[in-house]
C-alpha cells in the first residue's frame, strides 16, 4: 500500500433542500483514503451517511448544494464542470446500492447493461472484450454465464446484490462507495457478500467507503472506521483502536448497545436523533450525552487525536465553571417518539 | 354494547394533503385545493372561474338569454328570419330553425349543468356505497361485481349510453326523453367509475393495520366501513366526480348529437344543435356550430383543470414539488483550530 | 425467484389464462346488449309499427321473436359463437356482411387515427416531460386537455369549415369521391380498404384522392387520443425519471440523454401500450361519432342508419359485434404488452 491517497475530503458539505429549510446532512466532513483501504462509516438512519455516500458522487436531489474540498485521484472534483464529474461516475467513482430489487432495468438483459458500461467508459474495447470482461466480473460474484442474457426479475435479491456489484467493478474504479449494500437481505446472503467483498480487496484492491449502521460488519469487513453524527465525524481511526478504545461519548454507547450472546441488559442510547434542519448548538451530541458540560452546548468541540474526537471530555484545559455538569430537562416519553 | 373506538385523525392521504400541520378538514376535496401550488393553483383557480361561469349561466338562464330556446321571434313577433349571421338582434346568428343561436347556448347550460349534476350525483349514491361494501365484503359479490363492471368499463360508453337511453324511452320513435331519462342514461355508464375506484381504495384499506386493530377491538363490519375506511376512500371522490363530469358532458353531447338524450322540445342541447350544424357548414354557415362547440369546450376544459390539479396534488409524484435551491452560508467561525 | 420453466412456457401459460378471461366478458356483455333491447319490447313493432297486426304478426313468427325469451336468448349465444350476429329487420343485410364492408371502413379510420395520435401524442408527452413546469409543458398539458375537450364532432365541422370550405384544401365527407368510390370496388382482391383497393388499382390520382379523404376523420379522431396518449406519456416519463434504475444508471456515469430515452422512456412506453387497450372503447364511441360528421361508411356510420329506422335487430347484431371486437383487441393488447415487458407473465 503506497502512501498515496487516492480520496481525500477536507470540511465537506452537503446541504439539501426540505420543507422546514435547507437540511444540513454534511456539514464539515474530512476523511481520506488509500488504495485498497476499507472505511466504515457508522452513524443511526439520518446521520447523513448515505447522502455523503451521493455527494461524492455528485448524485444529489433538485436544489441541493455542496462545497468544500474534494480531492480525487490529483483533481479537485467540486471544481469540476458537470461533463467531467459525469465521466468520473462509474469510471472512477463507483456506487453500490442498498436496494438491490430495483436497481436494474427490468426491460434490459443483464449482458445488455454490463455492455452499456463498458461502452460509456471503456471505448477502446472490442464487443468481444466487453463481454469478457463482464464475465470475468460476474464469475467472482458467483454469477454462472449462462445466466449472462437473463432478465432482472429472474433473479432473486441475493443475486441482483451482486450483479450491482459486479458491474460497479467491471468498470474497474479506483473507489467505491457501498451504501448499505447488505441491510435489504438476509444474513446468509450478507455473508456471502462480506466475503465477495474481501475477495474483492484482494484481487482489485480498490478504496472502499463501507456505510453501515451495523458494527457487526464494520468489524469484519473495515480497516478504518468513521463514526457518523448529525452531520460531523465525531471520531474516526483503526477499528481494533476504536473498538478497544472508544473516546467520544457517543462511540462508546454505540459499542454498549451492540448485542452478543453476552449481552445481560439492553443499553440505549436516550432522546431522538437530532433536527437536522436546525442542529443542536455546539456539540451535536450533547442533548443525548450523559456526560454533558456547560461548554458542550456553548462551543463546537475541536479535533482531538489520536482519534479525531469531536469532544470536549479530552480538552484538558478547561475551567472549573465550563467542565460543570449540564442541567437538562427530563427526556418526556412522548419526545421519543 | 357499544365498544368505544378512538378518533383517527387521518391517512396517509389526509397527512400528505395537511401540508405540514395545518387542520385537517373533513370536507373531501378541500385538503387537496389547500396544496396546490404555483401553476397547479392556477389551473386550479381557471377551472374554479370557468366552471362558476357556467353555473351562473345555468342558474339565470331566464333573466340572462335574451329570448326562449324554441322562440323564433321576438316579444312582439318579429320573426327572426333563418340562418341569420350575428346581428344586434341575435347576437350569435339564429338556427336553420330560425331560432336564436345565442340563448339556444345559454339555456344548453342550463340543460347540461341539470344533466350532469343529476347523473353525477346519481353514480355517486350507487357506486360509492357498491364499491365501499364490495371491496370490504370479497367474496363472490365482489368477484361478480367486478367481472361486470370490468366489462362494462371496456365497451365504448357513448354507445352504452345510447342502449340504456332506447331502453329507457321504450324504442318508439316519437319520445326521446327528458333530463332524468338522459341522466340515468349517462349514470349507468359512469357507476362503474365510482364503483372500481372507491373498492380498490376500499381493498387497500382494509389491509390496513389500524382497520385490523379496529376489528380486533371488536368494531361491527359497519362500522369499520362507515368510520374508518370511507373517510379515506372518500377523499378521492371529488378528483373522479370532476374528471367524470367533463366525460359525461361530452357523453351528453354526443348523444345528443345522434338524436339521443334530451327531446328537442324539453330543452336546448349543445349536441343537438353541432348536429343540425354540420349540414350548414357545406354552405359556409359557422355560427350555428361555433358557438354552441365552444361552449363544451369551455366547460369541459374548467372542469378537466379542476380535476387535474386535484389529481396531481394527490398524487405526491406529480405535486409541484417547491424546490428552492440551497445557497451554503459562509463558514461559522465555530473551529477553534 | 429463478423461474424454472422457460421464458416462452410461462407466457404460453399467461395468454392462455388471459383468454379465459375474455370469455365471461364477452358474454356479460353481450347478455347486457340482449336483455336492454328486448326491453325495449318488440324490435319488429319499433320497426314496423305501421302494418297490420296480422303482418307483424307473421314477420314476429319468421324471426323466431314469438318464442320464450329464454330460447331466443339461448339461440342467439349460440349464434354469437359461431359469429353469427344475425340479419337487418328492415333491409335483410346480413350483419356479418356489414361487418365486412363497414367494418373496413372502421378499421382503416381507427388505424390512421392511432397512427395520427401515437405520432403526435408520444413525442409532444415527452417534451412535456423533460420541461416539468417549465413554459413547454404547461403549454403541452393545456393542449393536452383541450385535445380531450373538443368534441370529436366539433373538431370535424371546424376542420371542415377551415379546409374544405373556407380553403378548398379537403373534400368535406366521404371516404372517396363517387367516380374513384365505384372503381377501386370493383378491384380483386376487394379488400374494402381503400387505401389498399386504389394501390392494387394502380392510378396515382386514385390513391391521392383516398388519402385527401381521409385526412380530416383521421386527424379528428386522433387528436383526441393524442391528447390522452400526451398526458400519459408525461406522467409515466416524470415517474420512470425518478426510478431506481435510473438513479443506478447516472450512478454508472452513462450520459444523460441516454439515460433518458433508454431507460426511462422505453419503461413509461409501457403503460402506453396497455392503456391503448382501454382506449379502443373510446376510440370506438369516437369513430360513431366521426363518421356520422364526415359520412364515413363504417360501422358506427351504419350503427346510426340502423337506429334512426328503429331497426333494433340489426343494432342489436352490430353492438354486439362491437363487443366481440372489443374484447378481442383487449386480448390483443395483452399479448403485445406480454412480449414486450418480460415480467408480465404468471
Amino acid at each position: 500500500m503506497n502512501g498515496e491517497h487516492v480520496l481525500s475530503v477536507e470540511d465537506m458539505r452537503v446541504w439539501y433542500s426540505g420543507p422546514g429549510g435547507p437540511v444540513r446532512a454534511v456539514d464539515g466532513v474530512s476523511f481520506s483514503l488509500r488504495p485498497g483501504e476499507v472505511l466504515g462509516l457508522v452513524g443511526e438512519s439520518g446521520c447523513g451517511k448515505s447522502t455523503l455516500g451521493r455527494g461524492l458522487l455528485g448524485l444529489l436531489p433538485r436544489g441541493a448544494a455542496a462545497d468544500g474540498t474534494l480531492r480525487f485521484d490529483g483533481q479537485d472534483v467540486l471544481a469540476l464542470p458537470a461533463k467531467q464529474r459525469e465521466a468520473l461516475r462509474g469510471g472512477g467513482m463507483g456506487l453500490i446500492f442498498q436496494e438491490p430489487m430495483t436497481r436494474l432495468d427490468p426491460l434490459m438483459r443483464i449482458s445488455d447493461h454490463f455492455d452499456e458500461a463498458l461502452k460509456t467508459h471503456e471505448k477502446s474495447l472490442s464487443k468481444k472484450e466487453r463481454q469478457t470482461r463482464a464475465l470475468d466480473a460476474l464469475r467472482a460474484l458467483g454469477i454462472p454465464p449462462t445466466r449472462f442474457r437473463n432478465y432482472p426479475h429472474e433473479f432473486s435479491g441475493g443475486m441482483r446484490q451482486r450483479i450491482m456489484i459486479a458491474l460497479a467493478l467491471a468498470l474497474r474504479p479506483k473507489f467505491i462507495v457501498a451504501d448499505e449494500p447488505t441491510t435489504a437481505l438476509d444474513v446468509l446472503v450478507e455473508a456471502q457478500i462480506l466475503r465477495i467483498l474481501a475477495d474483492i480487496r484482494e484481487r482489485f484492491s480498490p478504496a472502499i467507503l463501507l456505510i453501515t449502521h451495523n458494527l457487526g460488519i464494520v468489524a469484519e469487513a473495515c480497516d478504518h472506521v468513521a463514526v457518523m453524527y448529525a452531520g460531523r465525524i465525531v471520531e474516526q481511526g483503526p477499528v481494533r483502536d476504536i473498538f478497544a478504545n472508544p473516546s467520544h461519548p457517543y462511540t462508546q454507547a454505540l459499542l454498549r448497545s451492540t448485542i452478543s450472546l453476552k449481552t445481560q441488559n439492553l443499553h440505549s442510547i436516550p432522546g431522538a436523533p437530532p433536527d437536522l434542519v436546525a442542529p443542536p448548538a455546539g456539540c451535536r451530541f450533547h442533548p443525548r450525552c450523559e456526560h454533558a458540560m456547560q461548554v458542550c452546548p456553548a462551543k463546537q468541540p475541536p479535533q482531538f487525536q489520536p482519534h479525531r474526537s469531536e469532544c470536549w471530555l479530552l480538552e484538558p484545559a478547561l475551567t472549573g465553571a465550563e467542565r460543570a455538569p449540564l442541567e437538562r430537562e427530563e427526556v418526556s416519553v412522548a419526545d421519543e417518539a | 354494547m357499544s365498544v368505544n373506538l378512538p378518533e383517527l385523525e387521518g391517512t396517509e392521504t389526509a397527512l400528505a394533503l395537511s401540508g405540514g400541520g395545518r387542520k385537517h378538514s373533513r370536507i373531501p376535496g378541500v385538503d387537496a385545493m389547500r396544496a396546490t401550488a404555483g401553476f397547479q393553483r392556477g389551473m386550479l383557480v381557471a377551472g374554479v372561474v370557468i366552471v362558476l361561469f357556467f353555473a351562473v349561466l345555468a342558474l339565470f338562464a331566464p333573466w340572462i338569454a335574451p329570448y326562449g330556446f324554441d322562440d323564433d321571434r321576438t316579444a312582439d313577433g318579429k320573426v327572426f328570419g333563418r340562418l341569420i349571421a350575428p346581428s344586434s338582434q341575435n347576437w350569435f346568428g339564429t338556427t336553420a330553425g330560425g331560432e336564436d343561436v345565442f340563448s339556444r347556448v345559454v339555456w344548453g347550460a342550463q340543460t347540461a349543468l341539470e344533466v350532469i349534476l343529476l347523473a353525477v350525483s346519481i353514480s355517486i349514491v350507487v357506486g360509492v356505497p357498491l364499491g365501499l361494501v364490495s371491496g370490504y365484503l370479497g367474496g363472490w359479490l365482489d368477484r361478480m361485481l367486478v367481472l361486470v363492471t370490468d366489462a362494462l368499463f371496456a365497451f365504448p360508453s357513448l354507445l352504452l349510453a345510447i342502449i340504456v337511453n332506447i331502453a329507457i324511452v321504450g324504442g318508439t320513435s316519437s319520445q326521446v326523453g327528458g333530463i332524468l331519462a338522459a341522466a340515468i342514461s349517462i349514470t349507468v355508464v359512469y357507476v362503474p367509475q365510482y364503483f372500481r375506484v372507491v373498492r380498490n381504495a376500499t381493498v387497500a384499506a382494509r389491509e390496513e393495520p389500524y382497520v385490523e386493530a379496529a376489528r380486533a377491538l371488536g368494531a361491527p363490519k359497519y362500522v369499520v366501513m362507515l368510520r374508518y375506511i370511507f373517510g379515506n376512500v372518500v377523499q378521492t371522490v371529488p378528483v373522479i366526480a370532476t374528471l367524470n363530469a367533463g366525460d359525461a358532458i361530452l357523453t351528453l353531447a354526443g348523444l345528443g348529437f345522434l338524436g339521443y338524450g334530451i327531446e328537442p322540445s324539453a330543452g336546448a342541447e349543445w349536441g343537438h344543435d353541432l348536429s343540425r350544424a354540420v349540414s350548414d357548414t357545406a354552405a359556409g354557415i359557422w355560427w350555428t356550430g361555433l358557438y354552441p362547440g365552444i361552449a363544451i369546450v369551455l366547460i369541459v376544459v374548467g372542469v378537466t383543470l379542476v380535476g387535474e390539479s386535484l389529481n396531481d396534488v394527490l398524487n405526491p409524484l406529480l405535486r409541484t414539488a417547491k424546490v428552492s435551491q440551497v445557497v451554503l452560508p459562509e463558514r461559522a467561525a465555530e473551529q477553534p483550530e | 425467484m429463478a423461474t424454472t420453466k422457460t421464458s416462452s412456457g410461462s407466457l404460453r401459460s399467461y395468454l392462455i389464462t388471459r383468454l379465459l378471461l375474455v370469455i365471461p366478458m364477452v358474454w356479460i356483455l353481450v347478455t347486457l346488449v340482449f336483455f336492454v333491447l328486448r326491453v325495449v319490447g318488440n324490435p319488429i313493432k319499433s320497426a314496423f309499427g305501421q302494418l297490420p297486426p296480422e303482418e307483424i304478426a307473421r314477420r314476429e313468427h319468421a324471426a323466431g321473436l314469438d318464442r320464450p325469451l329464454i330460447t331466443q336468448y339461448w339461440s342467439y349465444l349460440k349464434n354469437v359463437a359461431h359469429l353469427d350476429f344475425g340479419v337487418a329487420l328492415t333491409d335483410h343485410t346480413p350483419i356479418s356482411e356489414i361487418l365486412r364492408v363497414n367494418g373496413a371502413a372502421t378499421l382503416e379510420l381507427t388505424f390512421w387515427a392511432v397512427v395520427f395520435a401515437l405520432a403526435v401524442g408520444v413525442p409532444l408527452g415527452r417534451i412535456a416531460a423533460r420541461h416539468r413546469d417549465r413554459f413547454p409543458d404547461v403549454g403541452l398539458r393545456l393542449f393536452g386537455v383541450l385535445a380531450y375537450a373538443i368534441p370529436v364532432f366539433f373538431l370535424g365541422l371546424l376542420l371542415k369549415l377551415l379546409f374544405s370550405v373556407q380553403l378548398g384544401w379537403l373534400p368535406v365527407s366521404g371516404r372517396a369521391s363517387p367516380e374513384v368510390e365505384v372503381a377501386i370496388n370493383e378491384v380483386t382482391p376487394n379488400t374494402h380498404l381503400y387505401l389498399i383497393n386504389s394501390i392494387l388499382y394502380g392510378d396515382n390520382e386514385y390513391i391521392w384522392d383516398v388519402i385527401k379523404h381521409t385526412i380530416l376523420p383521421a386527424v379528428a379522431l386522433g387528436l383526441l387520443v393524442a391528447g390522452i396518449f400526451l398526458r400519459l406519456v408525461r406522467v409515466n416519463l416524470l415517474q420512470t425519471l425518478r426510478s431506481d434504475y435510473v438513479e443506478a444508471a447516472r450512478a454508472r456515469g452513462i450520459r444523460e440523454r441516454r439515460v433518458v430515452r433508454k431507460h426511462a422512456f422505453k419503461n413509461a412506453l409501457i403503460p402506453v401500450i396497455t392503456v391503448m387497450g382501454l382506449q379502443i372503447a373510446a376510440l370506438l364511441g369516437g369513430a360513431v361519432l366521426t363518421e356520422e360528421t364526415f359520412e364515413w361508411q363504417g360501422i358506427g356510420y351504419k350503427l346510426v342508419y340502423y337506429l334512426g329506422r328503429q331497426d333494433y335487430i340489426a343494432v342489436q347484431g352490430i353492438v354486439t359485434a362491437i363487443a366481440v371486437i372489443v374484447a378481442l383487441i383487449s386480448f390483443l393488447i395483452d399479448v403485445i404488452a406480454a412480449v414486450i415487458d418480460p415480467r408480465v407473465r404468471y
